[in-house]
């Protein structure tokens, strides 16, 4: 994290979140100016001036600026926000910029939002991609419904790409706050990101732009916040940004008990996801967390591809939550994590009678030495 | 005791008690938190959060809580996430499901470990009893303790319990079980793969190494349905 060190254009301090890598950069930010101010209407491009930065050029990114409009018609309140994406780049190491148009000229306020990926300009290489992981989102009586395609995350250690489409919402949930959570989305993602629409209602050259909040997996959307055009079925409503995630830079300590995989295979369709499992030496306490979907087995093993030295061979009792229904089923589970073959081998046994190893696991159990 | 603050769930502290214990990696928790989800301080809060006197580390793994509601004269059960998200700050995801309800109960019965952990790994010791039935019947029934001065875990597992038709309980003799225990655990069972509301459960006691399983009113179960479990994790009040 790192404040801004000053401006072009008469806003305050800018506090952004950061990774910064040596041919990318991801910046996370949220700020408000003026464009009645002297010094907004003086700048030819909007220019914030930052500690230095990884990178000292980057490409043309986006970041999406949005005015607030708000009142009443005919006695009914109306929410007319607008707003679009503006280019940014960096300019040299220590200058970040972003293009200024004319359309704000007459607001008293616009509010911009830096969710932006900046890659280094001039880099060669062989590009690896990322993989698409799906959202699925979870709400009471399922009255929330996000499009299941074009709803997801691509994942890495230090920030996430995110990508939301609205789908539909139940009748009788049209009027109330919505809040839902977003399951496969990192829980250490905390923003308020905006949600995109073509029509604002108020203004024909921008599209509508509303603020969602995501926050430790959930997301939020008030009611008194969601514009106009919002459930005009003519336009795609969605959000889309690079977000950087609330990461322990922390370092591993030499010898953490702790075997992480994310995806830790069992078999041709029995997959362990998101598979982390750290143990405490003593007390020997042992945390797992992770899911899995598989159905007609009572009993998979699981070979993992790394084989920390320092786990001991345990058993251990988890408890999890069954995935039918609304996920809130119960489900006692034994671990018996081995260390008998050079490969090390995790078998998880169903306990309670469900014939079926398809769960979510949070759950922290006592490791216990084995019998057999 | 956890010396507590502050809820942001509308919950006043001094209505919750908290029994803990710790050590420099470890935090226990056992009680009981009544969550009502028509409080305006309920609405639009992620997570519920628990202001708490400095805790032993800053930041947890995640590890879970047994959630209690009613529904219809049903009683259900399921697991909320708990955390600890800094120093004196505790976390326990909401049931978005159990909102319509009104009403639920966490059961803290949670351990919690720090992240970041190396050294030479001392296991702990699995004890087994054997069950004796006094009232009801049971198949495969099999129960697990680990047992420290401090704490203790607490499992059982039957394949199928038959209650007492007089008076609706099963009742089973633990011998050699410590006396000095005395907990609920709640006896979870899944009627089907499919539930919307969670797991179903009977109440019972353990006390004095005799645990008793109250049918409680509960509609017979359907045919299918055997397998009961439990899993529980107490402070021992010797600490």
């Amino acid at each position: 994290m790192f404040n801004s060190t000053g401006n072009n254009f008469g806003a305050g301090v800018i506090a952004f979140k950061d990774v910064q890598e040596s041919n990318y950069i991801v910046l996370n930010a949220k700020f408000t100016c003026n464009p009645q101010s002297a010094e907004y209407q003086a700048a030819e491009v909007l220019e914030i001036k930052v500690p230095a930065l990884s990178i000292v050029r980057s490409t043309i990114a986006g970041v999406v600026a949005r005015y607030k409009e708000r009142g009443t018609s005919y006695g009914y309140p109306y929410v007319r926000d607008g707003g679009t994406v503006l280019k940014s780049w960096v300019k040299d190491a220590n200058t970040l910029c972003i293009e200024k148009l004319s359309c704000f000229n007459d607001k008293q306020e616009i509010i911009i939002y830096i969710q932006t990926l900046y890659c280094m300009l001039g880099q060669g290489g062989n590009a690896s991609k990322g993989k698409e992981k799906r959202i699925t989102c979870v709400s009471e009586d399922s009255y929330l419904r996000l499009d299941t395609s074009y709803t997801f995350c691509v994942v890495f250690p230090k920030w996430i790409f995110y990508h939301m489409m609205y789908g539909s919402c139940t009748w009788a949930y049209r009027n109330l706050d919505w809040e839902a959570f977003l399951e496969g989305l990192p829980e250490d993602v905390t923003a308020d990101v905006p949600v995109i629409a073509s029509d604002n209602y108020g203004n024909n050259k921008l599209g509508g732009i509303t603020e969602s909040r995501l926050e430790g997996g959930f997301w939020m959307l008030p009611k008194d916040e969601r514009g106009d055009g919002f459930e005009n079925t003519a336009n795609y409503v969605f959000s889309f940004g690079y977000l950087v995630r609330d990461f322990d830079a922390t370092p591993d300590v030499p010898g953490r008990l702790r075997l992480a995989q994310e995806a830790l295979n069992g078999g041709q369709y029995e997959t362990f996801r998101d598979f982390d499992l750290e143990l405490i030496p003593s007390p020997a306490m042992a945390a797992c967390s992770g899911t899995t979907g598989i159905y007609s087995k009572s009993t998979v093993t699981f070979i993992p591809e790394s084989r920390p030295a320092e786990i001991p061979a345990f058993d251990a009792f988890f408890l999890d939550n069954f995935n039918g229904g609304q996920g809130l089923s119960i489900q006692l589970v034994k671990m018996e994590y081995r260390t008998d073959t050079p490969t090390r081998s995790i078998k998880v046994d169903d306990l309670s009678g469900m014939k079926n190893l398809s769960f979510k696991m949070f759950d922290t159990a006592v490791a216990m030495a084995i019998t057999e | 005791m956890l010396s507590i603050t502050a809820t942001n769930f509308g919950v006043n502290p001094s209505n919750i008690q908290i029994k803990e214990y710790h050590e420099q990696n470890l935090l226990v928790l056992e009680g009981d938190i009544s969550v009502d989800t028509t409080a305006a301080e309920y609405a639009g809060i992620r997570p519920m959060k628990l202001t708490v006197a400095d805790l032993p580390f800053a930041k947890s793994r995640v590890s879970n809580a047994l959630v209690t509601a009613a529904s219809e004269g049903v009683n259900y059960c399921t697991l909320a996430k708990v955390w600890i998200a800094d120093k004196n700050t505790i976390c326990i995801g909401k049931i978005i499901p159990y909102k319509s309800l009104g009403s639920y109960t966490i059961h803290l019965n949670t351990m919690l470990i720090p992240v970041n952990n190396a050294g030479q790994v001392a296991l702990n010791t699995m004890k087994t009893y054997v069950p004796q039935f006094n009232k009801g019947t049971g198949d495969a029934v099999e129960v697990y303790t680990v047992e420290t001065p401090h704490w203790m875990m607490f499992v059982l597992k039957a394949s199928n319990l038959v209650f007492d038709s007089d008076d609706q309980t099963v009742e089973i003799q633990l011998p050699g079980f410590p006396s000095d225990i005395s907990i609920n655990p709640p006896i979870i069972y899944n009627e089907n793969l499919w539930s919307n509301l969670g797991s179903k459960r009977y109440p019972a006691t353990l006390r004095n190494g005799i645990l008793t399983i109250s049918k409680d009113g509960a509609a017979d179960e359907p045919a299918n349905v055997g397998t009961k479990f439990t899993r529980m994790i107490v402070i021992r009040d010797n600490n």
